[in-house]
C-alpha cells in the first residue's frame, strides 16, 4: 500500500473501525491508541473502536507509522454497512 | 532576556554521525548517484536509519559540498516558518550573513506572495551562490500543509544547477514524484535499499559489536527483523547482556511480538533499578540535559548518566558537540513513555510540571510553556506567556507567541486582559490593525487592576502604549495616547518605558515637533542599548530621518546603517517593520542626492509595506513623500505623480495626519510647476547664485557661506532670496531638492 500524504479511505461516519497491524503489541501501548480496544491474536494486533472523524482516523494511522508497525488492513467493522457518503 | 535562548539552532545543524553507527558503504554508494540528480528522496518508515545515512553522507562530502540541514518539526507545518528555517539553515553554512535577506523580507505577512516574490527571489539567491549546496529536509512527513508542498514543488521545478534538494520522509511526499522519476531527475532510496543486508548485519553484530553470532543465528535475526535497522540495533543491545545468545535468538525469532516492545523489555530488564527509574522518568522530555534530568527525575549527577548512556547505548543521541544535550531515539522514547504511562500514570503530570519549572528558571520560555500545557496547567502557561511575550516579539519571533496563544484554551485567551493585549500586539504587528483594535476594546472593558505579568502598570497603560507605538487612530490621538501612557507609567522603571518614549517621539515627529521628537528617540535608544532589537531598529530609523531633516547627513547615514545591521543580526526581515531600515536609508540617500540608490532603498521598503494595507500608514507616507521627488529628479514625473496619488489616498483614509497634508500639498504644487515649465527655468541662475546654491547643500550657516565666498552675509541673504524666487521654492530644503531635480549642480 503506497503511503501518500492523504490516504483515500472511504469514511463511514461515526462508525466502528477495525485496524489490523502486524506483530503483537503489549498492554503498555494501549494508551497510544486511546479510545480503541486492543487485542492480540496470531501475530497481529487488532484495534477496534469508534472513529470520530477523518482527523481521528489519520491520527491513528500516523501513530502506527510512527512506531514502524506494518499496517495490514483498515475496514469498517464487519456487519456495519458502508455509509452512503 | 538573552535572545540566543530563543533561537533553536540544533534543528538547523546536521547531526554528527556517531562512531558506534555502522557506515554502510553500499548506501553511501547509492547516494553518490544523488550528486547527479537535482532531487533525492529517502523514503522509509521510522527506524530505518535515514537520518544516520544522511549525516554520514554529509560528513563524507563536507570538504566539497555545503549542506543546509533542517530537522523539521510540527511547527514547520507552516510555509512562513518552514522557509524562514530553510534560509537560516543555509545561513549556518554560508559565511555571507545576508543570504535570503531580501527574500524573507515581510514574509510573515500573509504568505500569499510566497510564489510570486519570495520563492523567485530566494531561487535567484541560491543560483548566485558560488558553489554547490545541498538542502536537506529531514522528517518531511511532519509537513502536511498544502501550501508547504506547493512551495517545495515550485522550488523543485525551478531549482538552480548548483542546488540539490534531499528529502527524508516516512511517507512519500505529495510532490510530482512521477514526473521527476520519468525525467530522470530523481534519485530514490527506499525501504528495500535501507534494510540491512546479510553482510551489513554480520558487520554490525560481529565486527562492530563483537557478539560472535553464528551465520544461522544471523539469518534468524535478519529474517525476523526483515533487516529493520532499529530492530537489529535493539537485538544487538539485548544480546550484549546475554550469555545464552543462541537461545535468545531462537526465542526472538519465534516471537510474534512488536520488536521494540519485546526488545525494549529486554534492555530494561538488564539494567539496575536506578537506571530504569531514570529512563522512565526522563521519557517525558523531548530533549535532555544533566540538570534538567536532575530536576525531573529527582536526583543528582544526571549529566554523567546521560554521558554513559550515550556512550554505551545507541538509543541516546547527542544533540550538540559539547555533549550537553541529548534525546532518546524516537522509538525507544515512545516505549519508555508508554511504559511510564501504564505503570505510573500519576507521575506524568508531575514530571512535566517539574520540567516546565526548570525550563522557566533557565529562561527557556518556549519549552516552559509547552510543558506547562502538556501538564495541563493552563493558568501557569498563560502567565508565562503574558510575562515573557515581549522579548520574543522584539526579536522577531511573533510566530512562537502565536503558537503559544493557540495552544491555550480559548476561555483564557478571550477573557484575560493581559493575554488580550498580547494578541492585540501580534495582530497589529502583522498588519491586522482592525482586529487588534477590537481586542484592545475588549481588554479595556474587562475588570482588572494592578500591574500585568510583564510589568506594565495597568491594562489602561498597556492599551495606551500600543496605540501610541503604532500611531493608531491618527497623529493627534497618537500623541494623546503616548502622553497618557507616560502619565500611567511614571519613571523609567517600567519595561515599557522604551516603548512609551518611542510613542512620544513618533507622535511629536508626526506633529512637526522635530527637536522634541529627537529627545524622545534618543531616550529610546538609551533604554534599548542592551535589548529590544525590533524597537531599537525602528527608533534608529526614525532618528535617522530626523537627522536627515535637520541636515545632519553623516549622523543620518550612521543611524540608518546601524538599523540595517540590527535587521540582519536578529533576522528581523520576516517582520514587515523591518521596512523602516531601507526607508530611512533611502530617505538619507535622497537628501544627499544619490537618487538611484535612494530609489532602490525606498522602493524596497515601500513594496514590503504595500503587501499589508493594515500596517501603520506613517512610514508609508514618509517613504512616498521622499520617493516622489527622487523619481522627479530622475526624470520620471509620471511615477512621481502616481506616488503622490498613493499618498493622497492614504491621507483620505487617515484625516488626522499631522505634518503630511502640508508636505503632500507642497510636493503636488512643485510637480505641477515642473509640468508647466517643462524643465527649463524662466530665469537662469547667475554664476554667483550657483555658488551659493552649492553651499546650501550641507550644514553651512549664512555667515559661514559668506566667509567661504568672501562676501557680506547680507549679500548671501539677497542671493538666497533670488535663488528661491527663480526656483519657485520657499525653503533651503526645497531649494536643494529643486537643484537636484533640475541637475543644476
Amino acid at each position: 500500500m503506497n503511503s501518500g500524504g492523504k490516504r483515500k479511505i472511504h469514511m463511514c461516519p461515526e462508525t466502528v473501525y477495525r485496524i489490523v497491524v502486524r506483530d503483537e503489541l503489549s498492554e503498555r501501548y494501549a494508551t497510544a491508541f486511546e479510545g480503541m480496544e486492543m487485542e492480540t491474536k496470531d501475530g497481529q494486533t487488532v484495534l477496534t473502536g469508534k472513529v470520530i472523524d477523518q482527523p481521528h482516523l489519520h491520527g491513528l494511522l500516523n501513530r502506527i507509522g510512527a512506531m514502524g508497525l506494518t499496517l495490514v488492513s483498515v475496514e469498517c467493522a464487519p456487519g456495519e454497512p458502508m455509509g452512503e457518503k | 532576556m538573552d535572545p540566543s535562548r530563543i533561537i533553536v539552532t540544533p534543528k538547523l545543524r546536521a547531526p554528527s554521525p556517531r562512531p558506534e553507527q555502522l557506515v554502510r558503504l553500499r548506501l553511501l554508494g547509492l547516494l553518490e548517484g544523488a550528486l547527479d540528480c537535482k532531487f533525492s528522496l529517502i523514503s522509509a518508515p521510522a527506524g530505518y536509519g535515514k537520518t544516520t545515512l544522511l549525516a554520514q553522507w554529509r560528513q563524507s562530502e563536507e570538504a566539497s559540498l555545503r549542506f543546509g540541514w533542517i530537522s523539521l518539526d510540527e511547527q514547520d507545518n507552516d510555509p512562513v516558518r518552514m522557509w524562514r528555517h530553510i534560509v537560516e539553515a543555509v545561513r549556518q553554512v554560508e559565511p555571507e550573513e545576508d543570504f535570503g535577506a531580501d527574500a524573507i523580507m515581510g514574509l510573515s505577512g500573509v504568505g500569499q506572495n510566497l510564489a510570486e516574490i519570495t520563492l523567485p527571489t530566494l531561487i535567484n539567491e541560491f543560483a548566485a551562490l558560488p558553489h554547490r549546496m545541498v538542502v536537506v529536509l529531514d522528517d518531511y512527513q511532519l509537513v502536511t500543509e498544502d501550501r508547504c508542498h506547493e512551495s517545495v514543488a515550485y522550488l523543485l521545478e525551478h531549482l538552480p544547477e548548483n542546488v540539490l534538494l534531499v528529502i527524508a520522509s516516512r511517507a512519500d511526499p505529495p510532490l510530482p514524484l512521477g514526473r521527476l522519476r520519468a525525467r530522470g531527475e530523481m534519485n530514490e532510496i527506499r525501504t528495500e535499499q535501507l534494510a540491512f543486508s546479510e553482510e551489513e548485519a554480520a558487520c554490525l553484530l560481529n565486527e562492530k559489536m563483537r557478539l560472535d553470532i553464528s551465520p544461522d543465528d544471523l539469518s534468524v535475526l535478519l529474517g525476523r527483523t526483515e533487516g529493520w535497522p532499529a530492530g537489529l540495533y535493539l537485538a544487538a543491545l539485548s544480546l550484549r547482556n546475554r550469555e545464552d545468545k543462541h537461545d535468545f535468538v531462537a526465542s526472538f525469532g519465534g516471537s510474534d511480538r512488536y520488536i521494540v516492545d519485546l526488545l525494549g523489555e529486554e534492555v530494561m530488564a538488564s539494567l539496575p533499578e536506578e537506571m530504569r527509574e531514570f529512563l522512565l522518568k526522563s521519557s517525558v522530555l523531548r530533549r535532555m540535559t544533566g540538570s534538567l534530568c536532575d530536576a525531573v527525575v529527582g536526583r543528582e549527577g544526571s549529566g554523567h548518566v546521560l554521558h554513559e548512556l550515550a556512550r554505551s547505548n545507541l538509543f541516546v543521541v547527542s544533540l550538540d558537540r559539547q555533549g550537553e544535550w541529548y534525546r532518546y531515539h524516537q522509538l525507544f522514547s515512545e516505549f519508555l513513555f508508554y511504559e511510564l504511562v501504564s505503570s505510573r500514570p500519576d507521575l506524568v503530570t508531575v514530571l512535566r510540571a517539574r520540567a516546565s519549572s526548570w525550563l522557566e528558571g533557565m529562561g527557556f520560555i518556549d519549552g516552559a510553556v509547552r510543558y506547562a500545557i502538556a501538564a495541563g496547567d493552563h493558568e501557569r502557561a498563560g502567565l508565562l506567556v503574558a510575562h515573557h511575550w515581549y522579548s520574543y516579539v522584539l526579536t522577531g519571533h511573533t510566530r512562537t507567541v502565536e503558537d503559544w496563544l493557540e495552544s491555550l484554551p480559548e476561555g483564557l485567551t478571550t477573557h484575560d486582559a493581559a493575554l488580550l493585549l498580547v494578541r492585540a500586539w501580534i495582530c497589529t504587528l502583522s498588519g491586522r490593525s482592525e482586529e487588534g483594535e477590537r481586542l484592545l476594546v475588549i481588554a479595556e472593558s474587562l475588570p482588572s487592576e494592578g500591574p500585568l505579568p510583564d510589568g506594565t502598570a495597568t491594562v489602561e497603560a498597556g492599551v495606551a502604549t500600543l496605540r501610541a507605538v503604532f500611531g493608531i487612530g491618527g497623529v493627534q490621538s497618537t500623541l494623546e495616547a503616548a502622553r497618557r501612557a507616560a502619565a500611567l507609567n511614571p519613571g523609567r522603571i517600567s519595561p515599557q518605558a522604551a516603548l512609551i518614549s518611542f510613542g512620544l517621539g513618533s507622535g511629536l515627529y508626526l506633529s512637526g515637533e522635530t527637536s522634541a521628537a529627537r529627545q524622545e528617540f534618543e531616550e529610546t535608544l538609551e533604554l534599548t542599548a542592551s535589548g529590544q532589537p525590533l524597537l531599537r531598529m525602528v527608533s534608529l530609523s526614525y532618528l535617522s530621518i530626523v537627522a536627515a531633516d535637520e541636515g545632519h547627513l553623516e549622523e543620518a547615514e550612521a543611524l540608518a546603517r546601524e538599523a540595517h545591521a540590527l535587521v540582519a543580526r536578529f533576522g528581523l526581515q520576516v517582520l514587515p517593520q523591518s521596512s523602516w531600515a531601507p526607508i530611512a536609508l533611502g530617505y538619507f540617500l535622497a537628501k544627499r542626492g544619490d537618487l538611484a540608490e535612494a530609489r532602490a532603498e525606498l522602493e524596497r521598503g515601500l513594496s514590503a509595506r504595500r503587501e499589508l494595507p493594515g500596517l501603520s500608514p506613517w512610514p508609508n507616507l514618509i517613504g512616498l513623500l521622499a520617493l516622489a521627488p527622487v523619481h522627479a529628479g530622475l526624470g520620471d514625473q509620471g511615477v512621481a505623480r502616481e506616488l503622490l496619488a498613493e499618498a493622497r489616498t492614504i491621507l483620505q483614509r487617515n484625516p488626522d495626519a499631522g505634518i503630511f497634508p502640508e508636505l503632500l500639498e507642497r510636493q503636488e504644487r512643485r510637480l505641477r510647476k515642473t509640468k508647466r515649465r517643462d524643465g527649463s527655468l524662466n530665469e537662469e541662475l547667475t554664476e554667483r547664485e550657483l555658488d551659493v546654491l552649492r553651499l546650501l547643500i550641507g550644514d553651512s550657516s549664512t555667515r559661514q557661506m559668506a566667509q567661504s565666498l568672501y562676501v557680506a552675509p547680507s549679500t548671501v541673504r539677497t542671493q538666497v532670496k533670488s535663488i528661491y524666487r527663480k526656483l519657485g521654492v520657499s525653503s533651503r530644503q526645497e531649494a536643494v531638492e529643486e537643484a537636484h531635480a533640475r541637475r543644476l549642480i
